[in-house]
């Protein structure tokens, strides 16, 4: 070892050395504390973190190890501890940001342990030594090379500084709220308030049609156990078999009512809130062909869940529904003065003034009569840089798939 | 259009796509092979362009929506790297792959009217899934390569071989961060952040890394053509992990957000 030129094993000492220095670390100073990142440390950082890379790369004739450093044989070195603090991330279960290590040596919390930061920011630095050095002896041959490693530089460094500016808070409004709500909560509960405020104009709730299955009337558990049938509601006056009964749908009403009819409980057509999708079934028992009849529905709020039975043991019941869509028609109004009215969908955020609003959540219990729903803020100032990073990534995999590994 | 003459495309496209790797595999013909394997593409592709003009909506829906694109994709992308390297091999791997998906949407048709949770309703989801899929098989024809070459070849490596092993590679690799990049892109509209270490995508990463020394090893250490096969099944092996065996990592259980359940 350490006989020039250096190898892989010299790299591996190397990176252990980090790791050795990295749990010294976590034991006398504690773990990384992110917070501390925060706007404007993470831009002085970075300017340190750019010269550091650049002196290295001015300095690189003079000392062999910063040479050496932008060769292949260190980037493995460092790769096998990146993927091994990963791997030993990905075997032990996390712990949140906000709670303690529940191990005495950290790993349970790596985002916040040295090791793994030190690992890799050495990873980090290798490329922007290996990027220098592309530049300095461009090609266009080596575009997809410099590209892909320039891009992974740049998510790497960026994602990492910005995410201590990175805000994420939770804002529920209400159906009817006399103010819009113009206040956040973040994960500790503290409030924020916002440069605008949420009116929540009403909450949209699709569902797919509704189901029938037989259960065991103990366990609720769906049968036949593992693999239970479904009857969908899609059709409305749809037939099959359930568990071996013949089920046939006499009549089905998508909003309805519950009313008392003697001694049992009947559906009639309602349309206000609380409203439960009802069956009126019959079912065939398979081998008396004795028919028995009834309403089933998944209940709500305002209406109990309404089973038939089929026997001591059995009954035919509606489960929940499930949503297909859920959203919010809101007002936003900004400080300066702008009103804005748009749909908030999962998976369709709406951005005002730097914040992207996300369709987080709303009252279970109501379901689509939910008077209210909760948002999820977030604010991530270095997100362009990191979205440029990744563009950098993606066209560099794609050179290379055009590409591949041809060489000389 | 429906389902139910998906069976009347499904099969003359097959048999289009099984022809022309037939022609492939025997080095004859080349003009055959790619027009075999584009009739096969039109006809596959007039029933997605069909299905969605009946649906009103992309078919990108429901679990069946997004295997027949993944069943058009593998025949597609294997034509283009055929185009590109001429690897006889490459066009039948495909529309085996591609028949499995077929075979899964005509035999287990109930899955078509399967609920999709709102979170997972996004254009990302076909492609994020379906390029990821197609890496997965790619690396995977690697690993058998590497298999291959580790434990069965008796003579001596061959330059060519060692060239196609890493080509799979770096083409899976490619595939495998494109598909990454899609997920990010997709998590920061669905869950508000591009990367957030949840078990599916901390094991994303180890998968990725464990790749990029396979890639970084072969050109700082080309001789130790052993080490290097090892590598690539090291990284299959992960990349299992991350694709299912999640589901039964303890230290993955209850907290990933990547886990949609089938019930």
């Amino acid at each position: 070892m350490w006989i020039k030129p250096w190898k892989i094993k010299e790299a591996l000492f190397i990176g252990g050395g980090l790791v050795l220095t990295g749990l010294l670390l976590q034991f006398t100073i504690g773990p990384i504390k992110w917070d501390l990142f925060a706007f404007p440390v993470n831009l002085i950082f970075l300017v340190f973190w750019v010269l550091l890379i650049l002196g290295s790369w001015l300095l690189r004739n003079r000392f062999y190890v910063l040479r050496w450093m932008s060769s292949s044989q260190a980037a493995v070195g460092a790769i096998v501890w990146v993927a091994l603090l990963t791997l030993i991330m990905g075997l032990t279960k996390q712990v949140g940001l906000e709670a303690f290590s529940s191990d005495p040596l950290g790993i349970t919390k790596m985002l916040s342990h040295w090791a793994f930061v030190l690992v890799y920011m050495w990873m980090t630095y290798i490329l922007g030594l290996v990027i220098l050095r592309q530049i300095s002896h461009f090609t266009w041959r080596g575009v997809p090379f410099l590209v892909s490693h320039f891009g992974l530089f740049l998510v790497l460094t960026c994602g990492t500084l910005g995410s201590a500016d990175m805000q994420r808070l939770r804002l529920g409004a209400e159906l009817e709220a006399e103010v819009p709500e113009w206040r956040g909560l973040d994960d500790k509960n503290n409030v924020h308030e916002l440069d605008f405020a949420v009116q929540l104009n009403s909450f949209i709730m699709d569902t797919y049609p509704p189901k029938l299955i037989v259960i065991d009337s103990k366990s609720g558990d769906a049968l036949p156990r593992g693999k239970s049938d479904v009857l969908s509601l899609e059709d409305s006056l749809a037939h099959g078999r359930l568990n071996g009964w013949e089920i046939h749908v006499k009549q089905y009403l998508p909003f309805a009512a519950l009313v008392p009819e003697g001694s049992k409980l009947k559906a009639v057509a309602w349309g206000s809130a609380g409203a439960i999708p009802a069956a009126m079934v019959e079912v065939i028992n398979p081998t008396t062909h004795h028919r028995i009849s009834g309403w089933v529905s998944c209940g709500s709020f305002y209406f109990p869940m309404q089973v038939l039975p089929l026997d001591a043991k059995t009954a035919v019941a509606m489960p929940q529904l499930e949503p297909r869509r859920f959203a919010s028609d809101v007002t936003v109004y900004t400080k300066d003065g702008r009103k804005l009215r748009d749909t908030i969908d999962v998976n369709k955020p709406l951005s005002v003034s730097g914040w992207k609003i996300y369709q987080l959540d709303y009252d279970h219990d109501r379901g689509r009569w939910s008077r209210y729903s909760v948002f999820e803020l977030v604010r991530d100032p270095w997100l362009p840089y990191v979205y440029v990073g990744i563009a950098l990534l993606l066209l560099g995999a794609i050179l290379m798939f055009v590409m591949g590994s041809r060489r000389k | 259009m429906s389902w139910s003459s998906f069976i009347c495309f499904a099969i003359p496209a097959i048999l289009f796509w099984a022809a022309g790797a037939l022609f492939a595999w025997k080095e004859k013909r080349p003009l055959l092979v790619y027009s075999f394997t584009t009739i096969g593409l039109i006809i596959f592709f007039s029933f997605i362009t069909l299905m969605w003009f009946s649906l009103e909506r992309p078919p990108l829906r429901t679990m069946g929506e997004t295997r027949l694109w993944y069943s058009f994709f593998l025949p597609l992308a294997g034509f283009i790297v055929y185009s590109r390297w001429k690897y006889k091999w490459i066009l039948a791997f495909s529309t085996l792959l591609s028949t499995v998906f077929v075979c899964i949407n005509l035999f287990k048709p109930e899955i078509h009217n399967k609920t999709l949770m709102p979170a997972l309703q996004s254009p990302w989801f076909a492609p994020h899934v379906i390029i990821y899929m197609f890496a997965y098989a790619l690396l995977g024809a690697a690993a058998l390569m590497s298999i291959y070459l580790l434990f069965f070849k008796r003579s001596a490596v061959e330059e060519k071989e060692i060239e196609l092993t890493d080509n799979l590679s770096y083409i899976g690799l490619a595939f495998m961060t494109i598909g990454m990049l899609f997920g990010a892109l997709w998590a920061k509209e669905a869950w508000g952040h591009y990367w957030s270490w949840d078990p599916k995508e901390t094991w994303a990463a180890i998968t990725w890394f464990s790749y990029l020394i396979y890639i970084h090893f072969r050109r700082s250490n080309p001789r130790h053509l052993r080490t290097s096969f090892v590598m690539l099944l090291v990284s299959f092996i992960f990349l299992q992990v991350c694709w299912w065996g999640i589901n039964y990592l303890p230290s993955a259980q209850g907290s990933s957000i990547h886990t949609y359940s089938m019930d």
